[in-house]
C-alpha cells in the first residue's frame, strides 16, 4: 500500500514536472521570455552602470550587488559551520582500519614532487592575482581567483613535508580570522560607503578612477576572503 | 546537426556516464574521482557554450577544491560505503 | 605557400599527438598492472597533449595566443611526469607488489 502510494505521488509529481519541461520556451532562442525582459536591460545599460568591460562582473557586482554579498557570506559560513561541526565532534578516534588508512596516505614527500610545487606556486599566484585584478575586464574575478590561490595553498600544505601544521598557522591567530572575513567584511564597508557618498547601498562612485579601485578593491576582498576560506576548511577537515 | 552540436551531445552522454557511476561505485575515492571527471566534462561544456566566467569557476572549484576537501573527508572516514 | 606549411605542419603534429593518446589509452586499458598503466598514461599526457598543443601554437602562429599554448606545453611537460612520478611512488610505499611474468613463461 505504502509503495502504491508513494508511485502515486512520484508519478503526480512527475507529470507536472515534465509539463513544465514540455512548456519551456525553446532553448537558445532570442525571444524567450528570459532575454526579453531583465536581460536585455542588463546587456544595454551594464556597460555604463556596471563600469566594467566585463558584462558578468558588471552584474554580478552592480545589478547583483545584494546577491553577491550574499554569497561571499555563504561561504563565510559554510567555514563557520564545518568549523562549528569539527570541533564539536572532538578529534577523531585514530583506531582499527582508519588508522591503517591514515598511515598509508602519510608517506614522505617526495622531493621530486616538492620541488615541482615549489616552482609552480608563485606562477600560480600571480595568475590567480591576475584573475582578481583583472576581472572586470575579462573573464574571472574574485572567486575565480581566490580559489585558484586557495587551491595553491592547498598544495602547498599537501606537499611541503610537514604533517603537523599548515602554512597558513604561521599568522597569528587573530590576524587569521581577520583574512578568513576579509569577503563580507570587505564587500559591506565598500557598500556602505556607496550609502555614505550617493545615498545607496552597493552603489559605485561616478568617478571612472574611484569606480575601478572600488571593483579592484570588492575583487581582492573576495579573492583573499575566499582563498584563506578555503585553507580554513581545509585544515578543519584535515586536522578536525 | 552541425559539429558544435554533436559536440555538445558527446559532452552530455559523458557526463551522464559519470553520474551513472557515481551512483553505483561503492569505493568512496572512485566516486570522488568520477566527480572531479564530471566537474572537467561540465567545465568544457561551459567554455564551449561560451561562459569562461562558469567554466574557470568549475574547473577550479568542481576539479580542483571540492576532490580534495573530499579525499581529506575520506581519509578521516575510511572509503568504503558501509 | 607559408600558409600551407603552416596548416601541413600544425596538421601533422596534431595527428602524432593524437596517436599518442590513443596508443596510451590502449596501455591503460591493456597493460598488466598499475605501475606500467601509469607509465603509458604519463606518455600519452606528456607527449600526447605536447604535441597536439605545439601543433595549435603553430597554428595560432607566434602572438598573443601562441605564446600562451607554449605556456602551457611547458606547464604540462612539468606537471604530468610529476603526478605519475607520484602515482607510482605513492602505489610502492603503500605496498604494491609490481607485476612480473611468471617464471615458466621467461624464456620463450
Amino acid at each position: 500500500m505504502r509503495k502504491f502510494l508513494a508511485l502515486v505521488l512520484i508519478a503526480a509529481l512527475g507529470a507536472v514536472l515534465i509539463a513544465a519541461v514540455v512548456n519551456l520556451p525553446e532553448p537558445g532562442t532570442t525571444d524567450s521570455p528570459v532575454h526579453t525582459h531583465v536581460s536585455a536591460g542588463y546587456i544595454k545599460g551594464g556597460h555604463e552602470a556596471g563600469g566594467a568591460d566585463n558584462l558578468v562582473t558588471a552584474v554580478l557586482l552592480n545589478y547583483r550587488a545584494i546577491d553577491t554579498f550574499g554569497e561571499v557570506t555563504v561561504i563565510f559560513t559554510a567555514l563557520i559551520a564545518v568549523l562549528a561541526a569539527t570541533s564539536l565532534a572532538g578529534p577523531t578516534e585514530r583506531s582499527g582500519t582508519q588508522n591503517i588508512d591514515l598511515k598509508t596516505t602519510r608517506v614522505p614527500v617526495s622531493p621530486v614532487v616538492s620541488f615541482v610545487v615549489r616552482l609552480m606556486a608563485p606562477f600560480i599566484a600571480t595568475f590567480a592575482l591576475f584573475v582578481m585584478l583583472k576581472g572586470h575586464e575579462l573573464p574571472g574575478g574574485g572567486f575565480q581567483g581566490g580559489v585558484v590561490l586557495g587551491a595553491m595553498l592547498i598544495l602547498l600544505a599537501l606537499f611541503s613535508g610537514r604533517t603537523d601544521k599548515t602554512d597558513d598557522e604561521e599568522l597569528p591567530p587573530g590576524l587569521r580570522n581577520w583574512i578568513r572575513a576579509a569577503g563580507p567584511l570587505v564587500f559591506g564597508a565598500l557598500g556602505l560607503t556607496g550609502l555614505v557618498f550617493s545615498g545607496w547601498l552597493f552603489s559605485l562612485p561616478d568617478h571612472p578612477f574611484w569606480r575601478e579601485m572600488v571593483m579592484i578593491g570588492l575583487e581582492l576582498g573576495i579573492g583573499i576572503g575566499g582563498a584563506a576560506v578555503l585553507v580554513g576548511l581545509f585544515r578543519a577537515l584535515r586536522e578536525g | 546537426m552541425s559539429v558544435s552540436d554533436l559536440f555538445d551531445l558527446l559532452i552530455l552522454a559523458l557526463l551522464i556516464t559519470c553520474v551513472l557511476g557515481i551512483a553505483r561505485v561503492r569505493d568512496l575515492a572512485t566516486a570522488v574521482t568520477l566527480f572531479a571527471i564530471y566537474s572537467f566534462v561540465l567545465c568544457l561544456l561551459w567554455a564551449h557554450r561560451g561562459a569562461p566566467d562558469v567554466a574557470m569557476t568549475e574547473a577550479a572549484v568542481g576539479a580542483g577544491i571540492t576532490a580534495v576537501l573530499f579525499f581529506t573527508a575520506i581519509a578521516k572516514i575510511g572509503r568504503r560505503e558501509k | 605557400m607559408m600558409a600551407a606549411i603552416q596548416a601541413t605542419l600544425a596538421g601533422l603534429l596534431i595527428v602524432a599527438g593524437a596517436a599518442f593518446f590513443f596508443i596510451g589509452t590502449i596501455g591503460l586499458l591493456r597493460l598488466p598492472d598499475f605501475y606500467t598503466r601509469v607509465h603509458a598514461v604519463t606518455k600519452c599526457d606528456a607527449l600526447g597533449a605536447g604535441l597536439v598543443l605545439l601543433g595549435l601554437a603553430i597554428l595560432a602562429g607566434f602572438d598573443g595566443s601562441g605564446i600562451r599554448i607554449i605556456a602551457l606545453i611547458a606547464l604540462v611537460l612539468l606537471s604530468s611526469p610529476t603526478a605519475g612520478h607520484a602515482l607510482a611512488r605513492a602505489a610502492w610505499r603503500a605496498g604494491l607488489e609490481p607485476w612480473y611474468r611468471k617464471s615458466g613463461h621467461v624464456g620463450q
